[in-house]
């Protein structure tokens, strides 16, 4: 097993970074810790041809893209060390369309937050989402396509009720 | 850009700043827990000749080592030891191969709004047997990822070295089930994306990659002889990513993600842009028209379309109140006012609903009628299946779903139409558009 302390830097310097994308990918915490720690620990094993061959950070995000909309977030996981405290994370999201909206990305399929995500958050191109993914261009597309009217219904159904409600 | 997809970009941008913080420690568990793996894993791999086997999936035992060229997910399954735990690494790695496969999409909601097709299906080989072949999935032992036709008999293939990493192309005779190689496929330094859209024709197959350069982006156009031969580079440029590539005559033709059209002599030569084509995606050359097949949000696609060589123009008829109108060349579908999707000419006319509530999942038809999506059963989905858009005939692709119906694998066709191929039971399943009917 290697022990290389350029690994060392690159979690010392790019985990928040990659902490930040595992909450926008998951919308929750914990969830965003488990994530980013199975990432890294699959970084450690493929570490010396990474480092060589690619960028790390970039794979990893890789992986926590494909690991977040496979099916393995439905298996019993090992259990990784660290787990944030439930901080109340809720308390410090805004008002009005935003709020609405972070609601609407929970009700979401997986592929097609990820593929939000991916597009707004990371600012990747459909081909290059396509790539990231493992997944046709078309896929992507639909993906994206259906993520957004969800959430335009849901965002409009949101301030229909509000109104009727006055 | 609509005020949505900003307002999406701002949520997903203030969302970040609220996430969790590394602990100092993070490295250490990190690293124990990879070494801990590593431990378990020496035992796991003991078992997975059986698995493969068992399993009858075809798989490479050599792919399948620790650590194997950068198929992240395939390994989800690692947390547990044993025979058990590479069975399923087996099972994780085979769906994510068919996930990958040509234009695999998994239908993710099912339609539980619309009953189930009564009465049942047929299966696809009885309601157009003359456009279904089954062939060997594996010919010679290489596991073939079909792209196009080349001719009625004959496929375009792709093997790739790791998950949509191509690196070489064949050509597929479906006749003899044998393989002969057209070229290998380069991936030069810094490649970021790898041969995509692969377009046929005069004699040649042309396809393109990227790769990062000085901090943007440079775009590999390539071109082998079908005969056989050494790809070889056509052009290089700086831009955008493609969304359509095609060989019309002694040109390359395609249109970049951000709209503009090109042409590039098959015989090398410069880029030429269309002019008055800017902001314009390439349909089917030479119709081109704005919206793409990227759909952002319920804009329409392709409603006006424009002719590349002649300038002519066409409109399609779009009805107050229809949203998300798609159209191709001939055909136009979207959402009604109150809800499900018609089907109908560009200029209004025959219009009816598409069968079962479904649509195309990847937005276009294929030769203006023919798509697949998943259809619904008593509980969740059903399975996976072709449709005809202009007869409302219907055929199930014998996909089976997962997850207790919640999700299936439903496959699209090549970006020209003409092809539609997935994986079963060791076989491909190809069907041939131009033998629909």
């Amino acid at each position: 097993m290697h022990d290389d302390p350029r690994f060392d830097a690159f979690v010392a310097e790019r985990a928040d970074a990659l902490l930040r994308y595992g909450y926008v990918l998951t919308g929750n915490p914990h969830d965003a810790a488990d994530l980013t720690q199975e990432a890294l620990v699959r970084l450690h094993r493929a570490w010396p041809r990474v480092e060589r061959k690619q960028d790390p950070e970039s794979y990893t995000r890789m992986i926590m893209s494909r690991l977040h909309i496979s099916i393995w977030r439905k298996r019993r996981r090992e259990s990784l060390a660290w787990d944030p405290p439930d901080l109340a994370y809720e308390d410090a999201l805004p008002t009005g369309v935003e709020r609405d909206l972070w609601e609407a990305l929970r009700g979401l399929p997986r592929k097609q937050r990820a593929v939000l995500v991916l597009r707004y958050y990371e600012d990747l191109s459909d081909a290059e989402i396509a790539a990231l993914l493992g997944v046709s261009q078309g896929t992507v597309r639909s993906h994206a396509f259906h993520g957004l009217s969800k959430l335009r219904a849901a965002v409009q159904t949101d301030s229909a009720s509000s109104w009727s409600t006055r | 850009m609509n005020d949505m997809e900003e307002d999406l970009r701002r949520v997903l941008g203030r969302a970040a700043e609220r996430a969790p913080r590394a602990p100092g420690k993070l490295v250490s568990h990190v690293t124990a827990t990879s070494v801990r793996r590593r431990a378990r894993r020496r035992i796991a791999v003991t078992g997975l000749a059986v698995a493969v086997i068992a399993g009858g999936v075809a798989i490479a035992v050599s792919d399948l080592r620790p650590g194997g060229e950068g198929h992240a997910a395939a390994v989800a399954a690692s947390a547990t030891a044993g025979p058990e735990a590479a069975q399923d690494e087996a099972g994780v790695r085979a769906r994510l191969r068919e996930q990958a496969g040509e234009g695999a999409f998994r239908g993710e909601e099912p339609m539980r709004d619309d009953p189930p097709p009564s009465p049942p299906l047929k299966p696809v080989e009885q309601v157009w047997p003359e456009a279904v072949r089954k062939v060997p999935a594996a010919p010679g032992g290489k596991d073939v990822h079909p792209r196009a036709f080349i001719d009625d008999r004959t496929l375009l293939v792709d093997t790739w070295v790791s998950l949509e990493k191509p690196d070489a192309i064949y050509a597929y005779d479906l006749e003899t089930a044998s393989l002969r190689e057209i070229a290998k496929v380069p991936a030069p330094e810094g490649t970021v994306l790898f041969a995509s859209d692969y377009a046929v024709g005069s004699g040649r197959v042309a396809w393109w990659s990227a790769r990062r350069a000085g901090g943007g982006k440079t775009i590999d156009l390539w071109t082998a002889p079908l005969s056989g031969g050494a790809a070889e580079p056509l052009l290089s440029f700086p831009g955008r990513d493609l969304d359509h590539l095609a060989v019309a005559g002694d040109r390359l033709v395609f249109s970049r993600e951000d709209g503009g059209v090109y042409t590039v002599p098959l015989a090398g030569g410069g880029l030429q842009p269309v002019r008055g084509a800017a902001g314009r995606h390439l349909l089917r050359w030479p119709w081109a028209g704005a919206g793409g097949r990227a759909p952002e949000g319920e804009e329409p696609t392709f409603t006006e379309l424009w002719n590349a060589e002649t300038g002519e123009k066409r409109t399609a008829l779009v009805k107050a109140g229809e949203r998300a109108v798609r159209c191709g060349l001939a055909t136009c579908y979207g959402e009604k006012p109150g809800g499900g999707y018609f089907y109908r000419m560009r200029d209004g006319s025959g219009e009816k609903a598409l069968p079962h509530g479904t649509f195309p999942i990847t937005g276009e038809f294929a030769r203006d009628r023919y798509y697949t999506a998943p259809f619904p059963a008593e509980r969740g989905l059903g399975g996976a299946a072709l449709y005809d858009a202009a007869t409302g005939r219907a055929a199930d692709l014998g996909v089976a779903p997962e997850d207790g119906g919640e999700s299936v694998e439903t496959p699209g066709f090549s970006p020209d139409g003409r092809l539609l191929a997935y994986p079963k039971g060791g076989e491909l399943h190809v069907i041939d558009a131009d033998k629909l009917g």
